[in-house]
Formats: C-alpha cells, structure tokens, sequence
C-alpha cells in the first residue's frame, strides 16, 4: 500500500445554477480515501453527498478546487485524457432502473464496459460476462433478459456486475442499497463486502443509511449543507459523535429494539435551502450549542482525536488545521 | 380490549398479469386494533400490506376485488352505502400516504384545503373552519402557522407537507389514524419529528393507530403490537418486545438478521431469494423456498395462524418455530446512541 490516499479532493466545489442563481452543492470540501478502505459518506437529501460522489469522477464540472486519483490530477484531464482512467473509476447508482437502458439485455448492458475500452469480444466476452453474473450471483439464465424482467435485488446485482466489468480499482457506490426491500438489502451489502475483499476495492459508499454505513464503512465523513462537518473511524464517530449534527442524526435513528425506546431527539427546524444557506455555520440555526461566533465565521474542518470536526463550540480542543 | 377496528378473513384479488383469472395481494387477513393502541403491519413490498390498508375505507377501484369484513362501530365497511361511508372517512377514520404530494390539492392553499375538510364533516361556517384550520397547522408544529396557511403545496418542504396532511388527517379528531410509511420518504431527522408528533397527538387525542411499515426501527419506536405479513399473509403476530425478543416465524427472524443495525460488523444473516409475486408464491408455506428452517410436511399443506407453544398472545404461521433463544447476543442497535 503506497502511503499517498488513492483519491484526494481539495477544496473542492461544484456550483449549480438554480431558478437564475448559482448555489454551492459541494462547498469547499477536502477529502482523501485511502487504497482499500471504505469511506461512507453520510447526510440528508440535499447535502450534497452525491455531488461530491460525481465531483470525484468528474462526472459533474468543478466550480473550484482540485481532485487527483492515483497519480492522475483529474481536474487538468480533457475528457479524452479521462478515458482510460474511467476503467479504474466505476459508480453504481441506487435507482438501477434508471442507469439501466431498458432496451439493452443483461449481456450487453454488462458488456458494455468491455465493448467501450475493447477489453473483450465475441466468446471471450460473453464468457466474462456469465463469470459477472456468477460472481453478483445472478443466474445466467437471465443473460437475454431486459431489466423490467428482472427483481429489485437482481438489477442492483447487474448494475455491480456491469461496474466490475471493467476491472476497477475504486468504486463509488451511491445509495446502492435505498430502493431494497430488507431482505434483499442484506444480500446486497454481503455482496458489496465480499467483492471488495477479494477484489481489493477501495470504495466511496455514500448513503442517507446509518445501519447499513456502520455495517461497511471503516472511516464515515456526514455532509450537511454541502459541507463536511465531521469526519472519524466507524466506531469513534458512532461511539461519540462530536459534532452537533452528527449527534442530532445519530439520536433520530429508530433503534429496532423496543425495550430501548427513546423519545426521538430531533433538532429543531428542517435544513436552509442551499439557495440561501445561513451565515457562518450552516447548522447554526437548528444547533442546540449555538454561540456568537457560529453565526458569522464558517467552522473549519480541524483534527481532533482519531477524527476531525468542524465545529467552533466542539472542535475547540484541536490545533492542527487540515 | 375491545377491538376499534376489526379485519375479518379479508382478501384483496387483482386480475392476473396473464389474463388467468385474478391473484390474491392480501389473502386471509385477520388483524385487531384494540382502542387506544398503534398497531403495525409490517412487511416487505409485495407483501400486501398496503392494498389491506386502502381495503379499509373502501380505496380500492376495480377491478381490484375485497371480500371479508371490515368491522368499525358496529357495522362492515365493505359493506357501508357509499353515503355512510363517507361520513366514516376522514370523520372516524383518517388516513396519511408516504407522498403528501400527491394527496394534497396543488390549486389550493394547505389551509384551504383543511379548511374544507372541516367544513364538509363537521359543517362548521367558513370563518371558524379556517380558524380551526391554521389551530391545526400550530398542532403539528408548523411555525408561523396563520402565515403559512397562506401556502401552497410546491411552497413547503417535504415534512411541512407530511405536518400538513397529519393536520388535515386530524382534523375532525378521527379514532383511528391509518398511516402508510408516512415516514419513508423523509430525511431521519425530519422522520423524527413526525414520529414524535404522531405519537404525542395519539396520547392527547386518545386515537388508535394502524402504522403500515417496512421500517422496523419504526415499529420498534412506536407499536404497542406488531403484525408481520408475508406473501399475502399474516405470519406471526406479538406484543412489540417479543417480536424482537422471541420472533417465532423464521421470516420474521431473517428480517431482524438482515438489519445492519443488529449485526453490527459481522456478515448479515441475509434471507436468501426475494419476496415472490403475488399468486407466485410456493405450494404449501409461502415462505418455503427462502426459509431454512423448512422441512418437507411445509410444502405439503399451508400452517394455519396459532399460538405460538400455547402462547395466545404470541401467533405464528408456522410448523417448525425458531427455538425462543435464537436471536443470541446483545442487540447492538442500542449502541447507535
């Protein structure tokens, strides 16, 4: 394992235009993951996680700042010199019905990574494909099946299948999980585990699902506003979440356990809209600790402990800004 | 406990895909909600425990097919001339969906819109209705809410919509509040709030509650008792604690396994296949094919629903229980916060 993180963003920020203004989906956010982990990007709608999760790939244009992915700066590469890097760079989306093109069958759909970088033709290409589905666990006798043939669970399991075609090395996986009945979910998250194991993938697993994020995740960063607000290792950031925010939206979670019923915490208020985010701290005006300072001077991320939290009330005790 | 609202061997049908006769969504459904209590039906999707719901007030249009009896104060819904009915719905009886959206008048201002809910069931004049109105909007929380009365649908968040509708649900004081994942579609902390809200008007109002979920973080925050369907069916039904203690049906063990929350860092005891189509389920148990705990008497005959080892209060769809102490361990969910 090279000691430089696999995927790096600094300062990054994605700007979109929205009923004539400009808003920041993604505000400033530095991030590095390194080879074979798995950070979990955690928040509410309208956080901004998934734009970060794109801004990565470059899927979505940068307002400003940079990202680099191994020893590629992705952000000075025309998207013909991008090419060739999307092969190490996959994402699989939550709505697999959506990504997938109803007209094309489960063969070619999972083939067309292959098709795209001509990795693969003719038998050799549909012999890769059935070892795809073998390893999803689909059944191949599903090959010449269209997506609306297929369940939930099965669709998800293409749209990892078609990812891995191409033999990535990091794989954004954006509410892979949401659209899944209980059940089907679990097999999913086993599945996304196991690959990651004997694939040795280093995954960005993004999602609004506690359970399923402690479950994956070694490191888990929570978005609010379409800033990082808090960063820690799964266990210090479910076992003392610091800041706020990450206090309120662990405290929300129903607990499956009846005996352990709570009175729901929930902070105040609902999220600004990211047209008119508030001044200074954007959680300020649903935050318990509130002072003075949280209204005018943005937190900055700083380390604190095994973590990092942007916080001006409870990131006081850290030094070391990032 | 004298039953508020009793579902009798209710079955919904729908034509078959293939044009074959009709296939059962909801098939032999027998579920209580005693007064004064919330009562969970919980399942997968396809598991008809929405199509039971909306079977309720009759919401159902052909060529879906009711049969059973729906019992409330006395008489059965399915039953009810139309006219009766509707002095039932949204009077005695109200229901909240998952998508506010699509349930809310997009021409009309949300205080309009509880306005005429109140004008049309208990006839008051238009001046108190709105009054009553923007009364309801502060009881769900909304601030501001003589300002906000003023408000169209598309103006309010995704919450403020489902306060909205909770409001106009309220409204008359109904003794039963059906409410289908009215949670599902918002963020966690905004799903708190609302549950916190359901759950302190239930206690103000003294209203019965009939909360149809997948979710069983949900049902463990607020059920008194849980029903868990499966393929049409009702498979096990408990107190909430024992649901989660001591599940019996094996179903209802793998829902519980295959929660993250539950497993913590270990490899989740996930149940293998999907929930099958309705009319597509497996002769005998339906749950025969996912189940490991099957055994070859399963497939010949479908178990009936019964007490549990004699339990009266604990019933199960099953012939070969899971022994009480299978869910082993400390549940980890706790440890959330």
């Amino acid at each position: 394992m090279s000691s430089a993180p696999m995927v790096e963003a600094s300062h990054v920020t994605v700007r979109f235009a929205l009923r004539g203004r400009s808003l920041a989906a993604v505000d400033d956010v530095s991030l590095a993951i390194d080879d074979g982990e798995t950070l979990g990007l955690v928040g509410e709608s309208g956080s901004g996680k998934s734009t970060l999760g794109r801004a990565l790939l470059r899927l979505v244009p940068l307002a400003a700042g940079r990202v680099r992915f191994e020893e590629h700066e992705l952000t000075a590469l025309d998207e013909r010199a991008l090419r060739p890097l999307r092969r190490r760079m996959q994402v699989v989306f939550q709505d697999a019905t959506a990504a997938l093109n109803p007209r094309m069958t489960v063969l070619d759909l999972v083939a067309e990574g292959l098709d795209i970088h001509e990795l693969a033709r003719g038998d050799e290409r549909a012999a890769r494909v059935r070892a795809l589905l073998a390893q999803v666990g689909v059944d191949e006798a599903v090959i010449g099946a269209h997506p609306h043939e297929l369940s939930g669970g099965q669709r998800q399991r293409v749209g990892i299948a078609r990812a891995l075609a191409v033999e990535p090395r990091f794989l954004v996986c954006d509410e892979p999980t949401s659209a899944l009945d209980a059940s089907v979910r679990a097999q999913v998250l086993n599945l996304l585990t196991d690959l990651r194991e004997t694939r040795q993938l280093t995954m960005l697993f993004i999602t609004h699902d506690l359970g399923a994020v402690r479950h994956i995740a070694s490191r888990v960063a929570v978005m609010y506003l379409g800033r990082i607000v808090e960063e820690a290792p799964t266990e210090v950031l479910f076992g003392g979440p610091r800041h706020p925010y990450t206090r309120a939206l662990l405290a929300a979670a129903p607990v499956p356990d009846p005996t352990k019923r709570k009175l729901l915490a929930a902070p105040k208020g609902e999220p600004a809209s990211a047209l008119a985010p508030p001044g200074g701290c954007a959680f300020h005006p649903r935050c318990p600790d509130v002072v003075e300072r949280c209204r005018s001077e943005v937190p900055q991320l700083v380390r604190i402990g095994a973590g990092a939290v942007a916080c001006h009330v409870h990131g006081r005790r850290a030094s070391t800004p990032l | 406990m004298a039953a508020l609202l009793e579902l009798v061997d209710l079955a919904v049908s729908f034509p078959a895909a293939d044009g074959n006769g009709f296939v059962r969504a909801a098939d032999g459904v027998n579920l209580e909600v005693p007064a004064g209590t919330t009562v969970g039906l919980v399942g997968e999707s396809g598991s008809g425990k929405t199509v039971t719901a909306l079977s309720i007030l009759r919401l159902l249009d052909p060529p879906a097919r009711v049969t059973g009896a729906v019992r409330f104060g006395g008489n059965n819904l399915l039953e009810l001339p139309e006219r009766e009915l509707r002095a039932i719905r949204g009077n005695r009886i109200a229901m909240v969906f998952q998508d506010p959206m699509t349930s809310l008048n997009p021409v009309l201002t949300v205080g309009e819109q509880i306005a005429e809910v109140v004008r049309l069931h208990e006839k008051r004049p238009r001046r108190a209705a709105w009054a009553r109105a923007v009364e309801m909007l502060e009881t769900v929380g909304i601030s501001s809410p003589a300002e906000r009365a003023r408000a169209y649908p598309h103006e309010l968040s995704g919450g403020m919509r489902q306060r909205v509708m909770i409001g106009m649900a309220l409204a008359c004081k109904p003794d039963l509040l059906i409410a289908d994942e009215p949670t599902t579609a918002l963020d966690v902390t905004i799903q708190a709030q609302i549950l916190e809200l359901l759950r302190r008007l239930r206690a103000e109002m003294g209203m019965s509650v009939l909360l149809i979920t997948h979710d069983l973080g949900v049902v463990a925050e607020t059920c008194d008792l849980v029903n868990v369907m499966y393929a049409g069916r009702i498979v096990e039904r408990a107190p909430v604690a024992r649901i989660f203690a001591t599940p019996r049906h094996p179903y209802t063990l793998g829902l519980l396994s295959s929660m993250p929350d539950f497993a913590g860092p270990r490899r989740l005891r996930a149940i293998p296949g999907a929930v099958p189509l309705p009319g597509k389920h497996p002769p005998g148990c339906r749950f025969a094919d996912r189940c490991e705990r099957v055994l070859d008497r399963c497939r010949a005959a479908e178990p009936t629903l019964e007490p549990a080892d004699g339990d009266a209060e604990h019933l199960a769809r099953c012939i070969n229980l899971v022994p009480r102490e299978a869910l082993s361990g400390p549940v980890t969910a706790g440890a959330l916060l």
